[in-house]
Formats: C-alpha cells, structure tokens, sequence
C-alpha cells in the first residue's frame, strides 16, 4: 500500500512538473505548425515567469498576473514575427536574440524594481493562482480509487486543468475547424493556402503570436502557479525540454501531450532520486541519465531511428 | 545569413548602422532599468582598459570569444548554423583536464601540444555527432546542437559528481591541475623578451587565438577546401553543380568548427583555472554567435568584436563589483540586442540605406521604373 | 451589346528592366473561350496571373462585366468571380477534397454546419458537370487530372464567371485531354467565359472562339479560328523567320568519330501520388552523337529532354540502359557523376534560371572556377588570388562580360553576362562534349550572335554539343540536328536543314508534317 501511494504521489509531481511543458511545447507547437521555427519558448517562458509574478505582487491579483504574461510573452513574439516574417530574419537568431534578451531582462528589472537579487517578494497564497479541490463524490480511503481521485486527480492548480483544456482544444481546432487548417497548411503547403486567397503572412503572425501567449501560461504557472515567486532563470532548461517534447511527439498534440507528461515524470523521478540519495543507498541510476533523456530521445527522433521526424514541411524557411 | 548582392559600401554602412541599432538600443533599455548611463560607460570604460590589469582581463576574455566567433563563423560559411558552442566548449575543457591529469610531470613543451590536441579532438568529436546526424539522417543541426549542449552540461555535472571529482571536496570540482602543467602566462612570455606587465590571467591562447584566426581566414580563401565550403554555404544546387562532396565537407567544416570553440577550455581551464568547475563555459559558447554576427563572419572583424566584447564582459565585471544591481546581466542585454539587429534584423535598414546611398552611385537600378 | 466578361487595359509590368507585358489589353466576350498563343516568354503566363491577382503589374486596369475591379491578391479575383487552373496544382495532401474546397471559406470555430450545406451545392455541381470523386476521398489519392478538376470544382463553387487555365493540357494524355475539353464546352454553354493558354494549338484551333497572339510581351493580334487553317495559325504565332546564318556542318567532309552513345536509357520515377503506380519519367532512349555535331533536344513541358541532359550531364542518376562516353561504357550506378563526366571531358552549362553554375555572393573570379576548382588551389598565397583575378580578368575580356571587373560579386552582373560567364568557362575548357540548357536564355541578340560563333568554332575544332531548348529560333540557328521528345520518350530525329520553323513548332504542336 505504501509503495502504490509513493507511486501516485510519482505521477502527481509528474502532473505538475509536465504542465509548464505542455503549455511551452504548444506554444512551440502552434506556431511551428505555421511555418515559424521558434527556440525563444525558454525566454518567453522566463519572461511570462517574470511578469505574472512581478504584476500579482505588485496589484495583490493573481489573474492580472496572468494577464500580464500573456501580453508581454505576445508582444516578444510579435517581435519574433515581425523579424522572421516582415523581415525574412533567420528564426533561429531571432530566438536566440529572445532567450539572450530574456534573461538579461527580467534579472536587471527584478533587481530594479524588487532590490533582492534579482527575485520577486515570496508571494502570498492570495498572490498565487488558486488549486482547485474536486467535489466530495468519494469518500477519503485507503482504496485505490479514492487515493487517484483525492492525491491524482485533484487538488491541482488551476493551470494543470487549462493546460490539458488547451491540449483538448488544439486538437479540435487542428481536426475540426477551418482555423487549424489553415495554421497547418501555413507550415505546409503556403502555396496552396495563397491561392485560396488567404495572405500567408498574416496566418503566421496570428499563429506566432497565439503561440506567445500561450507560452505566457507556462511561465506563470512557474512563478506564481507552482512557485511562489520569481528567481532569476528560474526555467532552468525547461524550454528547451518542452522543444524537445515537441520534436518527440512529432508535431502533434497528443504526441506532445504525451512526451510532455513523460518528460514530466522522467523529472519527478530525478527528484525523488536525489532526495532518496541522502536517506537511502546510492541510487543505481545517475540522475544525469534521467536528466538528458528526453535530449537523447529527440536526437533519436531526429535521426530517424525512432519513427520519422515529421516537421511541417516550410518549418524556418521564410516566404518568397 | 546569405549576403544579398550589396555594393560593398552600403554592406559595411548596413552593418555599422545594424551594430549603432543595437548599442543605441541597449542604451535605451539599460536607462529604462535605472542605470546611470554616463556613468556606467566610464565605468566600464576605464574597468576594461583604464589599467593594464582591465586590459590584460580585456583580452583574456577576448580570447575566448574569439574562439567560439571563429567556430561559429565557419560553420556559417558552410550554411550550418552551429549553436552547439557551449557543449564543444565543454568537452574541450574535458579534454583538457584529463591530458593534464594523466600526463601530469611533462614537459612542458610536449603538455602543451598534446593538450591542445586533445582539446580540439573533444571538441570536434562533439560537433561531428550534428554534423553526421545533419549530413546523413538530414537532422536539423540546430536542434541536435541545442540537445547536444544540455547533454554535455550534465555529462560534466556527472563527472565531477563521480569520477573526477576531487577527493575531500564538498563542491563539484575536478582536482587541480598542478602549477607546473600551466600554460605561460602573457606576463612571462613579455618577461621573457624584456617588458614587464602585470599579472592577469591573460596568456599564451591569446596567441593561439589570434594565429587561429589568421589561419582560418587562409583557410576559408585561399584553400581548395574553405573554396569548397563556401559554395556549399551558399547553395546545394551549386555545390552538385561543382561535384562536390556536401556531406563530407559538413563534417569536416564542423569538426573544425567544434575545434576551434573547444580551445575555449584551453584558455579557461590550463590558461587560468587550473581545474574543471561546473560553468566554466559560462555562456561564452553561445556568446560566439553575437560575436560571428557582429564581425559579419570575417575572421578580423571577429577579432575586433571579441575585443569589444571582451572588454564589455570585463568592464560589466567592476561593474558588478561596484552596482549590485548590474552584473553580467549587461553583457547578456547587449549580447541580445546585437543578435536581434545584427543578425534577425539585419536586413531591416537595407532599403533606407540604399535609398540614402542612392546618389553616391550611379547604377543601372537608378533607371529602373518605380516598382 | 454586352460587356466583356473580362477585360484587361493597358497593362504593363516589369521584371528588373524587361518589360514583360507592354500595354496589353484584352476582352474575353461573355459565354465564349478564348486562348491565347505566342512563343515562350511572351508574356502569356504573366498576363493570367495579373488577371488573378499572383503578380501586381505596374500599370493596367481590370474591367469585370464592365466594372472596374481592383485585383491585389487571389482573393479579390475570387471575391469578382475570377477562378483559375494553375499549371501545377497545389493542394493539402492529407485533407479531403471537400475541406480543400472550403479551405477559402473562412469561417472559424465551426465547420460541420457550412459544410453541410457545401456538400450539397457540391455534390449538384458533380452532378451538373460529371464529376465523379467522392468529396471524402483524401486529395491524396487524386491523379493530376482529377486534381484539376478539383481545382475548377472550387472555382465554380465560390461562383466563378471566367475560369482562367494555365496550360491544362501539358501534363494529360489524350483521353484526358479530351475529357477537359469536353467539360470546358459543357462550362461554356453554362455561360462561363473561358481564358486559356496552351501550347498544342491544334486544340485551341479546335475549341477557341477567339485566339490572341502574344509576342515579346505585346498582345499583336486578334483573329477568329475558324477563318483560318492551323498552318496559317502557327506561322503567326512563331512571326517572321529570325534564324540567324548557320554556317554548314563539315561533319560529312571529315573522318568523324562516335562521341556519345545511349542506349535504352531510362529512369524510373518513384510515383509522387501515393498510389502504386510505376513511371518512368524517361524510357527507350537511344541515340548517337559524333564529333562536330551540334544536337539539339527538344519538346513541351516536362517531354524529358530537360531530365536527359541533367543526366548526360552526371546531375542526374539514372536507372536502366547505359551511356558510352569516348568508349567508356557506364552503367547505371552512382559511378557516373559531375566530376567524373568533367574528367571526360565533358563541360556542363546548367539551365540559368537554376542559378546552379555560378555563386551569387562569390566575386567573379571565384564563380569563374566552379566546378574546376581543383586545381585552381596553389599554396602560394601571394601569387594564386592574383593570377585568378587575372585569368578570369582575360576572360571576361575575350567574351566581353562587363563590367569587366573580377572583383564584383556575381550576383551584381545582369542574368545575361551571368550566363556569358559561364559559357566562356565552361567552353574555355575546350571540352569533348559541351551540354548546355538554354543557352542563349537572357542573352541578347547581339550576344547570342558571337556566342553562337564560337560554338560553331568549337564544334569545327572536333567538338560535339547536345543543347535542350524550347526556343525554335535558337534550334532552327544553332542545331545541326534535332530530337523531338514526348512523355520521356524519344518521337522523332531531324535534320534542322530539312526542316523550316513552322514544321518545327508544328510537330511540336503534335500534328503530323509531311517533311
């Protein structure tokens, strides 16, 4: 019994950790599947981190956090679409330029504004974005069933529900709306969509730019959903795991969702080994190994030897 | 990064005014976080080259710098986009650890060769891996680097969490190198032919680097393979055309390429450190990709960038020493800002300056009709 | 008296300093089809896509049903009723024929309602006009016929009056051919105007009501088909006879030797479309070069002629028959490449449009050595940049490439000096077998004139040169000999002495000439 429930409060910590993943890699999805390579996710994200935590502590308001990061992550991806798309600029520099820009930003304007090192004040449970307990429908008990429902299932924060809802809604939009068409046909087959009569460009910035908002989520949820606070480079890599995530479930949002949530635990599990380190014996899998997984995973990926990689068919190449 | 056909002169103009963009850009946004601009850049100014200490860090910094530009610029002839400095960078330092370990008690003379041996061949051994993946599984070489450069950071982490951690040590750091296996510093070789300088950890890589350079630039126009690069960096269907083996110049032009970042660790780890620490890479691989772009590719004029950079980075340090609040973090906005303008913006101004340098020359396109 | 369905006036537009359309007008009357001939690069496809908004001309009005429209983009086309057949189709593969169709529909969040009711407007139009895919099947499995039918499905779905086609027939068999001709009848009597561009001018003697022909951009003529005859039809779309001299072939006098011999050569074509189907995108051919010969392949789009060269060339693998080069006998392997057909002598000028022969961003002196760069690498570096600039400075001079400045970068030299350039390489080589595409493809008239010299001086010294071209002025000049190819395969060997330009656009036309 006691092994089980270390087992569900594994994946628990699976949930948590995959979801800022999950919102970076769609982001990283849509507007890869327009056609704009995008390696920024990692600044974007430290940016939306930054912005949600700095606004909730400053106006005392969670949602305006949110709010907050969702603007600024949409306005550097508006930069990003007016460098790779109005400009023809090479994707790759323009997120490079992102990530560089990002660090450097949030850190001078955290020590700025806040005088403590480049973090934010820790912030209140008022200051943070609400968990949502399930209603009362099963009894607290030892069975399996209630132990999912109670530690699995609820008690998340309100951004692991919305990130599996945008999961949900990518793809019905991909499947069943003209939107998603033609989001994927921008990545696709431009030419097609031209003659449509559609203007390719102006599908790609849409598309650049949901992504960015959507990317704005993911850093929130670090600051002030699953944190409490900002910490300089508090992402930590996580962009470009949830790029990786992205290339593994081969551009689509179940493939996604899924090597999202197995990075997520392939971290959790990491955790629980380093944490056991110091009680228990040495461990027989270095955390290192766990750590670059899902990197030598995407290389294989790329190297065609797990399936075929199945970029959108323009990904980083601008528009003649 | 392909030139348009620009006369040459609205070239140089371009970039001069991309790079004015972008300082004139960091001015704006470091007065917009508080600093004292003014002051700052005396400060940084007089940090970086007011003592001969500052210059001596100035150009032990530069070095590094230069290294990573020329590795990156060379990929970029090729058409490759290598941002897999920090790993190359890396695993140069790796090597050169462990040359310096085993071979500890050497001479000097036959320490030096093989540890820069070894660092290349680490380096290079890492660029091959996106350079094999890129030429014969058609992987895109950025993403492979990008993976390659967080699987080299953990690899080191694992090392010197195990391995070569050095015993009685809490923190992960490798044991020292002993004095003997140092690299001269600049202060000796100076000593050497009669001036006297300071002490910095400036030595002799710089040397290294500038040779390298040169080297690079011979390489790149006055040899049959550099020749056979370019093309490949500006078409495929010219490169076919000319019966040229794409794939096989891809992995040597990236072995090169990881080569050259992977002397980074030469300089870091026998020039000054003297042991492997977690960062010691500390962002200058990526840094080479600001520092390619600002000295358009051209191993001078990357040699020129590194100085500027080198002696921001040393400047930005007594900074750091003197405003809490600044740190490197100048360094990185600056980095930024010179990427974006100078490289994913760099075409923005061209129309402007073309307009402007119309009539300094007459050619066929002033006759054109208005499109 | 009515409107004209479509009307275009005065329109002009330039690419750099060519004028690719000089002030053309156009009336297409309502319920009638109309085609429109004239050699290649008279400004025929460029005229259609003004007419769809894919290229904004400089100057020009366009007139629908007598009002004026302002066409920026394919969707103002589309909003006036204007649809269009493009030369290659260009669908989602993976999407149904019915979500491809409605992909312009932009309408958000909700599909299934409208589509719904598209169905049934489709599935009558099917009906109307004998469609017989069902709008479920993935565009995928679709032929490239069936893919245009698509592409008028839609058009008469968003309600098109004028259906613009942009050589329809290039890529179908007969039978398909014939099938569209028949709907494009069964359109007309709909009422829907027809504006046509096709290269086989039986067919639009057949079905047009009226033809307009096309020179260096210019609309020249207006006439009515049925009061003329194919052959008066043909005479003036080639216009007057400007073949330059052709100095005879010695070719009988002197001992002349067997250069080059293909036998049954082929290449199988992995089937793009999904389906099972093997092709082959050339089969059986067979012919014989000898020295001082001058051969010039030729045929519509995609007859193969292009691919053959390529392959000569060693740009190209092939995969049945051989090639025997000066004795050496070659199978298909990946044996035969570039570099080793230059060993053999063979010098290749590649099609200009490509931009494979030279290096836009290298100076000249650099783009002058490509592909013999070899041995152009010394290790003394003072002295090889010079000598280069040099010999590439004496060159420039002897083919009078200007501005005569090795140092410029190639890219800055207009398309003409461009291909100069790599003429003079190519040929200074003195080369066994010169293969060249185009030649003469953005040369001027004076320049095609000395180029033209000293190809007849290199076929004289013993020379052997294979050309593809499509241009009759330039076969009729320059070609000893001429091979006619269809579907990737070869139709018909010519001697160009016995044959006239009209003959030579008429076989190409596919009617039968009794030479």
């Amino acid at each position: 019994m006691e092994n089980t429930f270390s087992w569900i409060l594994l994946l628990d910590a699976s949930l948590r950790l995959a979801t800022p993943l999950m919102f970076a890699a769609l982001a990283g999805f849509v507007s890869e599947r327009a056609g704009v390579m995008d390696i920024g996710l990692e600044g974007k994200m430290l940016l939306g981190a930054f912005a949600a935590a700095t606004i909730a502590s400053v106006t005392g308001s969670a949602w305006q956090g949110v709010f907050a990061a969702i603007i600024v992550t949409g306005c550097f991806s508006l930069l990003h679409a007016f460098a790779c798309i109005t400009h023809k600029g090479d994707h790759v520099v323009s997120g490079l330029a992102i990530n560089l820009l990002a660090a450097a930003v949030t850190a001078l304007l955290a020590q700025r504004i806040f005088v403590q090192g480049g973090m934010t004040p820790i912030l209140s449970d008022e200051q943070r974005l609400p968990t949502i307990e399930f209603p009362n429908i099963i009894t607290h008990d030892d069975s399996i069933v209630s132990q999912l429902y109670w530690h699995l299932l609820s008690g998340h924060n309100v951004l692991v529900y919305l990130a599996f809802i945008v999961v949900f809604l990518a793809i019905y939009l991909m499947k069943y709306s003209t939107w998603g068409i033609v989001v994927l046909a921008a990545g696709d087959n431009p030419t097609a969509l031209k003659r449509a009569g559609f203007s390719v460009s102006k599908i790609r910035y849409m598309a650049v730019i949901a992504g960015g908002c959507i990317c704005g989520l993911s850093g929130a949820f670090l600051s002030i959903g699953h944190g409490a606070g900002f910490v300089e480079n508090m992402t930590v890599g996580k962009g470009f795991i949830a790029l990786a995530a992205l290339i593994f479930g081969r551009w689509h949002p179940v493939g996604v969702m899924l090597s999202c949530l197995f990075f997520g635990f392939l971290e959790a599990l990491a955790i629980r080994l380093q944490e056991s380190r110091f009680s228990d014996v040495d461990s027989v899998i270095p955390i290192q190994l766990l750590e670059i997984t899902p990197y030598v995973l995407t290389l294989c990926v790329l190297a065609g030897v797990i399936g075929k990689s199945a970029a959108p068919a323009t990904l980083g190449k601008p528009m003649r | 990064m392909h030139n348009k056909s620009l006369p040459w002169l609205n070239s140089i103009v371009l970039t001069l005014a991309n790079i004015g963009l972008a300082l004139l850009a960091s001015v704006i946004v470091l007065s917009l976080t508080g600093v004292d601009i003014g002051a700052a850049i005396s400060q940084i100014y007089h940090g970086a080259f007011g003592t001969q200490e500052g210059r001596g860090y100035t150009l032990y910094y530069a070095t590094n710098f230069i290294f990573s530009g020329l590795g990156v610029a060379l990929a970029w002839h090729a058409g490759l986009f290598n941002i897999g400095g920090e790993g190359q960078a890396t695993l140069g330092g790796l090597g050169v650890a462990i040359i310096c370990i085993q071979l500890d008690g050497l001479s000097l003379w036959l320490l030096i060769p093989a540890s820069m041996l070894f660092c290349a061949l680490f380096g290079a051994i890492w660029a091959f891996i996106p350079a094999w993946l890129n030429a014969y599984r058609s992987s895109n070489i950025v993403i492979t680097t990008i993976m390659l450069n967080l699987i080299a950071s953990s690899f080191l982490v694992y090392l010197l969490a195990g391995a070569l951690k050095a015993p009685g040590q809490m923190a992960a750091v490798s044991e020292s190198l002993s004095a003997a296996s140092a690299l001269p510093s600049m202060q000796s070789v100076m000593a050497f032919l009669g001036f006297n300088i300071v002490s910095t950890p400036l030595n002799i890589s710089f040397l290294w680097a500038l040779v390298c350079s040169a080297g690079l630039y011979y390489y790149l126009w006055y040899t049959k393979l550099g020749y056979e690069t370019r093309v490949v960096g500006h078409s495929d269907e010219s490169a076919h055309y000319a019966g040229i083996r794409s794939k096989r110049i891809v992995i040597i032009t990236m072995m090169i390429s990881g080569a050259l970042i992977g002397f980074i660790g030469l300089n870091e780890v026998q020039g000054n450190s003297l042991q492997l620490n977690v960062d010691f890479v500390a962002g200058f691989g990526f840094a080479g990709i600001a520092v390619a772009l600002m000295g358009r590719n051209n191993p001078l004029g990357i040699v020129i960038a590194s100085i500027l950079f080198g002696a921001l980075y040393q400047g930005g340090s007594e900074l750091a020493f003197n405003e809490e609040s600044i740190g490197n973090n100048v360094i990185f906005l600056i980095q930024g800002l010179v990427v974006l303008f100078c490289g994913a913006l760099q075409w923005m101004l061209k129309p402007t300056i073309n307009y402007w340098l119309r009539p300094m020359e007459v050619t066929k396109e002033d006759k054109l009709p208005v499109r | 008296m009515l409107s004209p369905a479509l009307e275009l006036k005065n329109v002009v537009k330039y690419f750099h300093d060519i004028k690719a359309l000089d002030e053309v007008c156009l009336k297409i009357a309502p319920g009638s089809i109309h085609g429109i001939i004239g050699e290649n690069g008279a400004g025929k496809s460029t005229l259609l896509k003004v007419a769809y908004g894919l290229i904004n001309p400089e100057h020009g009005q366009v007139f629908v049903d007598g009002v004026k429209v302002n066409i920026e983009n394919p969707q103002h086309a589309i909003d006036s009723g204007i649809g269009m057949l493009h030369q290659t189709t260009s669908w989602l593969e993976h999407y149904s024929i019915i979500d491809n169709i409605l992909l312009g529909e932009y309408n958000g969040f909700f599909m299934s309602r409208k589509k719904a009711k598209a169905r049934q407007e489709l599935a009558q139009l099917c009906r109307e006009f004998g469609f017989s895919f069902q709008l479920d099947m993935s565009m995928s499995q679709l032929d490239y016929s069936e893919r245009q039918l698509v592409d008028i499905l839609r058009s008469l779905y968003r309600g098109a009056k004028v259906l613009i086609l942009d050589e329809p027939m290039a890529l179908l068999s007969p039978l398909q051919s014939n099938h569209l001709l028949d709907l494009l009848e069964l359109l007309k009597m709909q009422g829907i105007s027809i504006l046509i561009v096709a290269h086989k001018l039986s067919i639009l003697h057949h079905i047009c009501d009226v033809i307009s022909v096309m020179a260096h951009g210019k609309l020249v003529d207006n006439i009515n088909p049925k009061e003329i005859s194919l052959g008066y039809l043909s005479k003036l779309m080639v216009g007057r006879e400007i073949t330059l001299p052709h100095p005879n072939n010695v070719v009988s006098d002197v001992d002349s030797s067997l250069r080059l011999k293909v036998s049954n050569l082929g290449i199988k074509q992995k089937s793009r479309l999904g389906t099972s189907r093997q092709s082959f995108s050339l089969s059986d051919i067979d012919f014989q070069v000898n020295s001082h010969e001058i051969v010039a392949l030729t045929g519509l789009a995609k007859a193969g002629h292009e691919d053959l060269l390529a392959v000569l060339a060693g740009s190209k693998p092939f995969t049945h028959g051989r090639i025997t080069v000066n004795g050496t006998r070659f199978k298909p392997s990946k044996q035969y490449d570039l570099k080793h057909a230059r060993e053999l002598g063979i010098a290749y000028v590649p099609d200009p449009l490509t931009g494979e022969g030279i290096v836009g961003d290298f100076p000249l002196y650099e783009t002058a050595i490509l592909g013999h760069h070899s041995t152009s690498f010394s290790t003394n570096v003072l002295h090889q940049k010079r000598h280069r600039q040099k010999q590439c400075q004496d060159m420039m001079r002897e083919w009078d490439i200007r501005p005569n400045n090795p140092m410029l970068n190639t890219g800055a030299l207009s398309g003409g000096n461009q291909q100069k350039l790599v003429l003079a390489r190519e040929v200074s080589k003195a080369p066994q077998l010169l293969l060249m595409a185009h030649p003469s493809n953005g040369l001027d008239v004076g320049a095609i004139e000395s180029v033209y010299q000293r190809l007849f001086k290199l076929r004289d010294s013993g020379a052997s040169i294979i050309f593809c071209s499509n241009d009759l002025d330039e076969i009729m000049s320059l070609s000893d000999r001429v091979i006619l190819f269809e579907r990737g395969q070869i139709i018909g060997q010519y001697y160009s002495q016995q044959l006239s330009k009209n003959d030579l656009s008429l076989m190409l036309a596919n009617e039968v000439v009794d030479a």
